[in-house]
């Protein structure tokens, strides 16, 4: 059988280069993860349609209060808190299990051994986080930003973590071939600086609360750096993996990708502290944030320029291939977004955008129309190669993505534009130093961008049905269909460009 | 599959389609296995183009900026500066404020007079006639401090004659309300009363103030009389 | 990349690095603060001192500086809240307030917060030294509550939390807060035990029918009580209150 494999893929394969072998041990690679990575995938769809129908509700309820306003259980605060957990820890943490997992077994030559665990794992974590969400739902929120989990999930959380990231670190440990590549390098550090985030901001907060405001402090720099050190190194992971693999050329350059890797590490760290500009702590530490803010328009610019070079040329294959569509939306809104983070750092700009809905544009932004983004490219790479099919319809594709780029602008566009009015308004005083606007009137201007909001929410809403209904199309469906003769694009009829 | 064929150091490309072959893959995965390797281009590499010269001057300007922006706005890193403008202040040059004199009671009696007495007595003093009695040049302001002290710790009510005029109004009492949060800013508001509008009179101390309040302990507003007969005018 | 132990400690010193300089350096600066009174003695001589630092002579006649301490006999600020005013901070907690409620009220010159009357002054560190869980937040879709107590106190203040938690249009009309009715209960005019009733104007659409009254739920009265205590009226040696 081995005779007749090299020969049939000898003749099959299209490409030049290091040939058949790589192949055959992706494809190996493939099936080690297949099941673990199906269940990561699976829980984190699950995952977003349920942390959708939180955000709805809370959209809804932040114009019209009146929403569902009977009991406690859906009271705002718990919702929204609902709505962030069950994206940040249901959606994003499953869906970067599985890519992170993927993308470092394939970049290490390295299939996952015992994948059993992983199961475990996987089933510990997403009870905890059903658990957790329940929790908040029900009165046991611990009203901290980004850990709102009641606390005696967290032990099932750290656990299930712990067994997850141990694969990454093994696969590292059997990798083949001495060049380690840029994306390994950033799932290495971010299987690294989660856990220690996430250890340090629940025992300093919840476990033994430390004094007075060195609570916030900690958990300003523990919920910037999920964004910073875990959910952005992954995104760029695998932007800087899907990127040049499905056009297959090189990324440009080794030494800006080196740049961006160790100026992200050194200065996303800082970042946080620009939550709490003007608010109870020393300024130096203050100043520290925004230094560390605005030094971030350095790895922005390396990975954007990086990114940009490489892409430079092929905009029709990046518009015909799903995966590469969301995957550049995504890496520009990096860009975008980093660069605009960057600016509200400022005194002069925070003074006006902090706590107003600015930030929570900005949020989404981030979390969003970048790491959502990319992660949604991501799987529509990587589940064709799990599990040997195509996806059923490049029309679902199309409505996703363009449901999802048009609904996150809208939201980005309402949300800072309505912040900045209101931040303006809440700022504004007369000569005699009296506040122009009553409080009640800054409010009321806010709602009809808040309305823009929930508009924005029903195309997310529609894009991630589509992309649920997509994903549940291709794994039921029995009968292999047409798709074996290549894959599915979203332009035209070639086969030839992959994917 | 073992581990021993795992462990870096690889195994040579012949030995792939026996990982394969321990993969058990039967004829149609394989098969699925071929119609993906078809497309799968060829794992991702760098390229080695240098950094853009210009980018590299950008950072460094950044990081000059930053290093400048950090010193300048770091309150000296001391614990207790929580504004940009915090100035070290050498506690040895420190002069303690010396709530008696008059360079400390009069602006700022001037200040809590016209945020909270000016309403009634007018910012000039006058009053209005035969509502509000007139502060300037009043014997009721006049001579024995304990008598204004008493008016404004605890209120007067009843008729009253100021100037000859006949007032019948309700003095708030002034020694628990929350702008005077002293005893030092009643002494300082009625100090600036009795040295405005041309008004020349001693300034009160906060000490005076203290030990009459202490004195009189906790009563209702006064009367018009009985306030005469305590303190009379003189 | 092919230098794996630089990579590793790349990755351990960058996380090392913001951790001890942002939460390790503010425990070091803040981890031993404690109440103070309105203003500092120096140490040595017993004078009031403005700010935080004293200058102390040394027996060799040269001068150092150091902090100064509580003056004696004075009350010490903040205070640590108690009973029912701790309770209704967990339902505070529970209910999910401060994603709309701050905590912090920014200092003269940033921001419009004193303008607005939200506190005295600036919020600074040690006004938070006693709470076990500090909500500062980060949101005002409703105003700051650092310092609702100094505007809404007493009876007043405490018949305004009931009516506005029971329905926000009633004091606040256009507000976009959401009705806590959950925190009331509808019962018969003149039941037992006797307690607070809900101010309601009459004929206003959430008035309950006639013969009924609205009165809170324990939980109610004690985030009511937990608002009621949010003062900040007091001066600090690093934070005084306007003169």
């Amino acid at each position: 059988m081995s005779a007749l494999s090299t020969a049939f893929t000898k003749a099959l394969n299209p490409y030049k280069g290091r040939g058949e072998s790589e192949q055959i041990q992706l494809a190996v690679i493939d099936r080690s993860m297949r099941g673990p990575a199906l269940l990561f995938l699976i829980s984190a769809v699950l995952w977003l349609l349920a942390g959708t129908v939180f955000a709805l509700m809370a959209a809804i309820k932040s114009h019209t209060p009146e929403f569902m306003a009977e009991s406690a259980f859906w009271t705002f605060g718990r919702v929204r808190s609902a709505h962030l957990n069950a994206m940040i820890y249901g959606w994003s943490n499953n869906v970067i299990f599985a890519v992170g997992l993927w993308l470092m077994a394939r970049l290490c030559r390295a299939p996952i051994r015992h994948g059993g665990l992983l199961y475990a794992a996987g089933v510990f974590w997403n009870i905890a986080v059903t658990v957790g969400i329940y929790g908040i739902l029900a009165g046991d929120m611990t009203s901290v930003e980004w850990i709102e989990m009641p606390p005696n999930v967290v032990p099932l959380l750290t656990l299930s973590y712990a067994l997850i990231a141990v694969w990454g670190i093994v696969s590292f440990r059997y990798r083949r071939g001495e060049h380690v590549y840029v994306s390994q390098w950033y799932i290495l550090g971010a299987l690294f600086w989660f856990p220690w985030l996430y250890f340090v901001s629940q025992t300093m907060i919840i476990f033994a609360p430390a004094r007075g405001v060195i609570q916030p402090i900690t958990n300003w720099w523990f919920a910037h750096n999920v964004l910073g050190l875990w959910m952005t190194p992954m995104g760029l992971a695998a932007a800087y993996y899907l990127i040049p693999k499905v056009l297959g050329k090189p990324i440009h350059s080794y030494y800006l990708s080196i740049l961006g890797f160790w100026s992200l590490a050194l200065f996303y760290n800082w970042a946080g502290v620009h939550h709490l500009i003007g608010g109870p702590i020393p300024v130096w530490l203050q100043t520290a944030g925004i230094v560390g803010s605005v030094m971030m328009v350095i790895p922005v610019i390396v990975t954007a320029v990086n990114h940009h070079l490489t892409v430079v040329g092929e905009h029709s294959a990046v518009w015909k291939s799903p995966t590469l569509r969301f995957v550049v939306f995504g890496a520009m809104s990096y860009t975008l977004v980093s660069l605009i983070g960057s600016t509200m750092s400022l005194r002069d700009v925070n003074e006006i955008t902090h706590f107003t809905h600015f930030t929570v544009g900005h949020a989404h932004h981030g979390v969003y129309a970048f790491f959502t983004m990319i992660m949604f490219g991501a799987i529509y790479f990587m589940l064709p190669r799990l599990i040997y099919r195509e996806w059923p319809s490049a029309t679902l594709i199309r409505i996703h993505f363009w449901c999802c780029a048009i609904g996150i602008g809208v939201m980005l566009v309402g949300l800072h534009v309505g912040g900045w009015i209101q931040g303006m308004q809440l700022n504004a005083v007369t000569e005699d130093g009296v506040p122009v606007y009553t409080f009640l009137e800054v409010m009321q201007n806010t709602r009809p961008w808040l309305m823009s909001r929930s508009f924005s929410g029903i195309l997310l809403t529609i894009g991630h049905l589509a992309f649920a209904i997509n994903f549940a199309w291709i794994l039921l469906r029995v009968q292999p269909g047409p798709e074996a003769s290549g894959p599915t694009l979203l332009q035209g009829e070639s086969v030839g460009g992959g994917k | 599959m073992s581990t021993t064929e795992e462990r870096p150091g690889a195994p040579a490309p012949e030995d792939q389609h026996m990982i394969l072959e321990h993969a058990k893959l039967g004829d149609d995965s394989l098969q699925d296995v071929h119609a993906q390797l078809m497309r799968e281009k060829e794992e991702p590499t760098e390229g080695f183009s240098p950094i853009p010269i210009y980018l590299l001057f950008v950072f460094c300007a950044l990081t000059f900026w930053a290093g400048i922006y950090f010193e300048a706005n770091s309150g000296h890193f001391k614990w207790y500066a929580y504004s940009t403008d915090f100035e070290v202040v050498d506690p040895s040059s420190q002069v303690p404020i010396d709530y008696d004199s008059l360079d400390w009671l009069i602006p700022r009696g001037e200040r809590l007079y016209n945020a909270n007495c000016a309403t009634c007595h007018q910012t000039s003093g006058m009053g209005s006639p035969g509502v509000y009695p007139p502060l300037v040049d009043s014997r009721w302001v006049d001579g024995d401090p304990d008598r204004l002290i008493a008016i404004l710790l605890h209120g007067l009510v009843g008729p009253i004659e100021v100037k000859g005029n006949q007032y019948n109004g309700n003095m708030p009492a002034f020694g628990a309300h929350p702008a005077f949060r002293r005893d030092r800013d009643l002494a300082a508001v009625m100090t600036y009363v009795r040295n405005a509008w041309g008004n020349a009179y001693e300034p009160i101390l906060e000490s005076q103030v203290t030990s009459l309040r202490e004195e009189l302990g906790n009563r209702g507003p006064w009367d018009g009389t009985e306030i005469l007969q305590v303190y009379p005018l003189n | 990349m092919k230098n794996l132990p630089l990579l590793f400690l790349g990755i351990f010193f960058c996380i090392a690095f913001s951790w001890t300089g942002i939460v390790l350096s503010s425990h070091v600066q803040l981890g031993a603060l404690e109440p103070a009174t309105e203003q500092y003695v120096n140490p040595n001589t017993g004078d009031a001192i403005t700010g935080v630092m004293a200058s102390v002579e040394k027996e060799d006649g040269s001068s150092i500086q150091v902090e100064g301490v509580p003056a004696p006999g004075e009350t010490l600020h903040p205070q640590a809240p108690v009973g029912l005013a701790q309770q209704g901070k967990q339902v505070y907690i529970s209910l999910g307030c401060m994603y709309c409620h701050s905590q912090q009220v920014r200092h003269e010159g940033f921001g419009n917060d004193i303008a607005r009357n939200w506190g005295l002054r600036g919020s600074v560190a040690r006004d938070y030294v006693l709470q076990d869980r500090v909500l500062l937040g980060t949101m005002r879709t409703g105003p700051d509550l650092a310092a609702v107590g100094n505007r809404l106190f007493d009876a007043a203040g405490r018949d305004w939390h009931h009516s506005h938690l029971w329905d926000p249009t009633i004091t606040s009309p256009g507000s976009l807060m959401p009705s806590f009715r959950f925190l009331y209960e509808v019962r018969p005019v003149g039941s037992k035990p006797d307690k607070l009733v809900v101010n309601i104007p009459n004929g206003h659409p959430s008035a309950p029918p006639p013969g009924y009254e609205v009165v809170p739920t324990a939980e109610g009265e004690a985030l009511v009580e937990y608002l009621l205590s949010l003062r900040v009226d007091y001066s600090l040696p690093e934070a005084q209150l306007p003169e």
